[in-house]
């Protein structure tokens, strides 16, 4: 992770009347590319693909728990865990809540 | 909107003086942020959009320590509640340095989405900043 030798990492959480609304955590960037060769770009861009799919995904979660504050919601929207792990999840999550809204 | 998070260069050079025994203050204030931001090394003190609503503008944290995270005490750690005193959206937090009117902003956490604080809600946040062989 370029960072210039400072890691930045945070966490937050919104309560409402002393009940959790919503939780946020960093996500961490992929790593810088090292190497040079074709399968080394590939994973780069996967996971270049991948962080940017899990942030929208903590977007869109954050956003109807937020507009769901007071109603029963899947608690994993909530808490951000656990996070879909692959990008087909990924994508299928964001898909859910989206139509949810 | 992204969920992003960065350290800042007039954090790295008000750090530098800190090492050096210059004058400089280390860090002690958070702020709740006000307007859309972007987390990138470029960003101050004076560009960023402070909030001065009740319960979230400007404050001594409540605890600012050190932390391990690969080594023993190489991560200083923020921790503050925020209590909202009245509605307010906020957009991302900041730490600042220890003055009556902060001048440095050390580090800078902008949300994925605005989140809608009413009065008496509260935000807790963590800020951790890691020392550590940089990339």
């Amino acid at each position: 992770m370029a960072q210039a030798g400072i890691i930045v990492e945070w966490g937050a959480t919104h309560r409402h009347n002393g009940v959790i609304v919503v939780r946020f955590a960093s996500v961490a960037p992929p790593d810088a590319i090292k190497c040079v060769s074709l399968g080394c770009l590939w994973r780069y861009l996967l996971e270049s693909l991948r962080y940017t799919l899990v942030m929208l995904y903590h977007k869109y979660r954050i956003i109807y728990a937020e507009t769901h504050r007071d109603e029963d919601i899947p608690a994993h929207y909530r808490m951000g865990e656990p996070a879909p792990d692959s990008v087909w999840k990924t994508v299928k999550e964001i898909v859910r809540l989206r139509i949810r809204r | 909107m992204a969920q992003t998070q960065s350290p800042t260069k007039e954090g790295y050079a008000e750090i530098a003086k800190l090492v050096a025994g210059e004058a400089a203050n280390e860090v002690e204030k958070v702020c709740c942020i006000k307007t859309s931001c972007t987390a990138n090394e470029d960003q101050t003190y004076a560009g960023v959009t402070k909030c001065t609503e009740s319960g979230v503008s400007m404050v001594a944290a409540d605890a600012v320590v050190t932390s391990q995270t690969t080594v023993a005490n190489d991560t200083v750690e923020v921790d503050h509640v925020f209590t909202a005193g009245e509605s307010i959206t906020v957009l991302g937090f900041g730490v600042f340095n220890n003055l009556e009117t902060p001048d440095v902003l050390f580090a800078i956490c902008c949300f994925a989405a605005g989140i809608p604080l009413e009065n008496t809600d509260t935000l807790t946040v963590e800020m951790k900043m890691q020392f550590k062989l940089g990339s």
